[in-house]
């Protein structure tokens, strides 16, 4: 008797053989008695082990509050990918629509600075302004992304950027016949000017827009204001406390009308883009830039009398803030909606 | 037929209010089958201790499970989860050298006379013979003890054993042919408490 007749025959006692194979079985059966012994065997086990009756618990198994108790569930992730969705979804929708809202150029003596992961270094000078007042070195307050300066020389670092030009010798150089690039490194060659624009931006055009955004200031004349923007991608106005609506003492030594210093007024305005983290600027008023890449900025739209075309160079910033605010809003709704989804889908298991 | 197989007249509505979180109606559907529970889990743990705390599981398990309850007979299901608890275990055993299951002897003592014609001498018999048949379902393999217990104990059909174990139907019909050959061979050595006509 081997293996297979067995599980043949096994298989015959429960009917669970095809009907050709079941007729091939019994022919066998009748043909052998010794398979015939055989299932007569089984079957008999097969009895003996169903005859086993059903026992009788010894106690009662119906459960108590505790057993009943249900492990609490933790959050399981389509609730956590969908709660995450749903944040990052309504701070997108925020985002876009204050770009939306808010207009590009901020109003005089306000400083909007939007810095996100890289250090910047800007300042900027105005002819005939003498300062006086020297800057906390690297302050703490301005490593501020947003914030008031108070001072008419506005140093705005978003990081703790190390600069610190000492006020007292910053003189004004610059020239308005000369160009972006002329100015600054004049300024550096003179020693007179401590006047630093250093950007750790990653592109030129950051820079760019930080002369944009500055331009108004300098156009608007009274205050003789510098405006610093240090930034990255992108320049959101921000909203500071207004500015002081007076200049600031210091400008009262110059001898410039406010409409004169406006229309003298040289921004002089570099930006490197240092490659490495070790910007530093030095106390002397000469600007050093560690690192081996460099770019300066030269602006054709950004004359060095402070007249460039800033309306065209506004709304075009503003149709960039436009664009970027609406695929905020876009990106923002589609993930709000896959946070929907999700979250359906989870409730439903 | 025991009891137990026939289901509870409002089972179905017992079972939604126990999905609701209603214990009460749980525990009445674990009162009407708390015994099939607990024969199974010992027919396949051997032993009554081993088996009431798998009962017990199983019916924590099932009460947890509850909305995986999908319809058909409350009964399958229970059971199903029963014999996946006490296969846990089983397996537990098997990797623990220590520990024989084997060597646990079969402990039922159903001496209560089955009917008035039985004598007091005929019930210890047929409660020895019972004893001898558990004791050679302990020594089969865990594999091999599942599927006899789900066949020819409980009286599921292959493919429902195949289900459950998760096991192809062949192997079924295999390993079932050799529980019962096994089985056969165990109880040639207590004929002496079969009845002559069953004799092996």
């Amino acid at each position: 008797m081997n293996e297979q007749d067995r599980e043949l025959l096994s298989a015959y006692l429960d009917n669970a053989l095809s009907q050709g194979e079941r007729v091939d079985a019994e022919q066998r059966l009748a043909a052998d008695p010794e398979l015939r012994r055989e299932m007569d065997s089984l079957q008999l086990t097969i009895q003996l082990i169903q005859s086993l009756p059903e026992l009788t618990a010894p106690r009662s198994f119906a459960l108590t509050k505790d057993q009943a108790r249900r492990p609490a569930r933790l959050l399981n992730f389509p609730t956590i990918a969908s709660a995450a969705s749903a944040v990052a979804a309504v701070a997108l929708l925020l985002i876009g629509f204050s770009l939306l809202s808010t207009p590009q150029t901020a109003p005089v003596g306000q400083v909007a600075v939007l810095a996100t992961n890289t250090m910047s270094e800007i300042t900027t000078s105005t002819e005939g302004y003498s300062a006086a007042a020297p800057l906390p070195a690297a302050s703490p307050q301005l490593a501020s992304p947003t914030q008031r300066v108070d001072d008419p020389l506005i140093l705005a670092l978003p990081t703790a950027t190390a600069i610190q030009p000492p006020i007292a010798d910053m003189a004004f150089a610059a020239t308005t016949s000369e160009t972006l690039d002329d100015a600054a490194s004049s300024s550096i060659q003179m020693g007179n000017t401590a006047q630093g624009l250093t950007s750790a931006a990653d592109t030129a055009s950051s820079a760019e827009s930080a002369a944009i955004a500055a331009q108004p200031e300098m156009q608007s004349g009274g205050d003789a204001n510098g405006v610093v923007a240090g930034f990255t991608d992108t320049i959101i106005p921000a909203t500071p406390p207004p500015f002081p609506s007076a200049a600031p003492t210091q400008l009262t030594e110059s001898t410039n009308t406010p409409s004169e210093v406006a229309a003298q007024a040289t921004i002089a305005t570099e930006s490197r883009i240092a490659e490495t983290d070790e910007a530093e600027m030095v106390n002397d008023g000469d600007v050093t830039v560690a690192g081996e890449e460099t770019q300066t900025l030269t602006d054709d739209t950004i004359t060095p009398t402070g007249t460039p075309a800033p309306a065209d160079l506004a709304r075009a910033a503003q149709t960039d803030q436009t664009w970027l605010g609406a695929t905020l809003i876009i990106v923002g709704g589609i993930l709000l909606v896959i946070a929907v989804v999700v979250w359906l889908s989870g409730r439903r298991r | 037929m025991p009891a137990t197989r026939t289901p509870l007249e409002n089972e179905p509505a017992l079972i939604r209010a126990a999905q609701r979180g209603d214990v009460d109606s749980f525990n009445a559907l674990v009162q009407h089958y708390q015994n099939a529970v607990y024969s199974l889990a010992y027919r396949l743990m051997g032993e009554s201790h081993s088996a009431g705390d798998a009962a017990q599981d199983a019916f924590i398990t099932a009460y947890r499970r509850l909305e995986t309850y999908r319809g058909g007979s409350f009964r399958a299901w229970l059971l199903k989860i029963t014999a996946n608890q006490c296969y846990d275990v089983l397996r537990r055993y098997k990797r623990q050298p220590g520990i024989s299951i084997e060597e646990l002897s079969a402990e039922e003592d159903d001496t209560t006379l089955a009917d008035s014609a039985e004598t007091p001498e005929q019930a210890a018999e047929r409660s020895e013979l019972r004893r001898a048949i558990q004791n050679c379902i302990n020594a089969l393999a865990p594999d091999q003890r599942l599927i006899l217990v789900l066949s020819d104990v409980e009286g599921f059909d292959y493919q429902a054993i195949a289900d459950q174990a998760q096991i192809a139907l062949g192997t079924v019909k295999s390993r079932l042919s050799r529980a019962r050959a096994a089985i056969r061979d165990c109880l040639r050595g207590a004929e002496e408490l079969i009845a002559p006509q069953l004799r092996l």
